[in-house]
């Protein structure tokens, strides 16, 4: 089913139309959302709030951009909400331990790592951690390139669309992400290699 | 190249999105580089992570938990939607009141008591009548004029 039987049918009120919807784009959202949270059940819970978002806004639709645009962009403005609204929860007191787990429970999610060896997916949660670290703190235009073209494999023109920027903009912003998080991952590689273990309490 | 320069945009050298000539420089440095090279290695197997977290399953219950909670959402009683945006409002208006309240309380605690002293009445009606006995041209003048009574 193509973007505009979805939306007429969404527009008709027909019953079908939610369950196409979710089946279509559910893999988009949770793809998008995943760049910028640190586990599956965070992207998962921004999902469910993009989908009901989505259907109780679809008068504001105006069609000027393709649907798949619109849904792009209420997934990065509802995960971007979702970080600051952590932010502010974390402000008192924010510890991240050194596996890069940020204080959640370490609960090792095997759907993420694709690997059954204990040590490779304890590996592996570490640098995830330390890759969200990485991407967390560079700045939020930057943060929104980075993650659709790393995330949704997005091409300049789309993230352009979807950012409502130029393609040039977007090949700046691209840019900078990518020297921003080098200088941050070669930070945390130098203090592997030296055998000391980056400061990670925050107060 | 310098290592520098080669660690400029190795994201991008991984991607495979640089143009031929910075991709055969950055390659060349490699070749000769252990540093960048491991630093390479390290990019490459943490960005890896991006491959495995964005193949995530969907959940096969969504459509059905969101119709119920858009359902839940329009049977409930229009009437009655507004009460909980209500509720911020009222709570801060009572707190105002009771500030409004505990405030003239204090107040009326720590305000002086008053009496009727007909003495102090009088004696200031006495004060009074000094100023005219000693006019205030003769006070002010300096002079040595004393007007009794």
């Amino acid at each position: 089913m193509n973007e505009q039987e979805i939306l007429n049918l969404l527009l008709a009120g027909n019953p079908v139309a939610i369950r196409s919807l979710v089946d279509q784009y559910q893999p988009l959202v949770l793809r998008t959302a995943r760049g910028f949270v640190r586990n599956t059940e965070d992207a998962r819970d921004i999902a469910q709030e993009v989908f009901i978002d989505i259907l109780t806004n679809l008068h504001r639709f105006k069609a000027q951009s393709g649907l798949s645009t619109w849904i792009y962009r209420i997934t990065v403005n509802r995960s971007l909400n979702y970080l600051r609204s952590r932010k502010r929860r974390e402000s008192h007191f924010y510890y991240s331990d050194d596996s890069g787990n940020n204080g959640e429970a370490g609960i090792m999610n095997l759907s993420d790592s694709g690997q059954k060896n204990p040590a490779e997916i304890l590996e592996q949660k570490e640098r995830s951690g330390i890759l969200h670290d990485a991407i967390e703190s560079l700045p939020e235009k930057q943060q929104v390139a980075f993650n659709l073209a790393e995330y949704d494999d997005l091409s300049y023109k789309e993230i352009a669309e979807i950012m409502q920027l130029s393609i040039s903009s977007v090949e700046s912003l691209l840019f900078r992400a990518r020297k921003n998080l080098q200088k941050k991952l070669f930070k945390v590689a130098n203090f592997k290699e030296k055998g000391t273990k980056p400061k990670s309490w925050q107060l | 190249m310098n290592c520098k320069n080669c660690r400029t945009d190795l994201i991008g050298f991984i991607r495979g999105t640089l143009p031929e000539g910075p991709e055969n420089r950055i390659r060349e440095h490699l070749s000769g580089c252990a540093e960048c090279r491991s630093f390479a290695d390290y990019l490459r197997t943490t960005l890896n992570i991006i491959r495995i977290e964005r193949e995530i399953a969907p959940d096969p219950f969504l459509a059905t938990r969101i119709e119920g909670i858009l359902s839940n959402a329009t049977s409930s009683p229009r009437g009655l939607s507004f009460l909980p945006k209500l509720i911020p409002a009222f709570t801060f208006s009572v707190f105002i009141l009771a500030g409004i309240v505990s405030g003239i309380g204090v107040g009326k605690l720590i305000a002086p008591k008053t009496f009727n002293n007909q003495l102090a009445k009088n004696e200031l009606t006495i004060l009074i009548d000094d100023l005219r006995q000693e006019p205030i041209e003769s006070f002010i003048m300096g002079l040595d004029e004393i007007v009794e009574n």
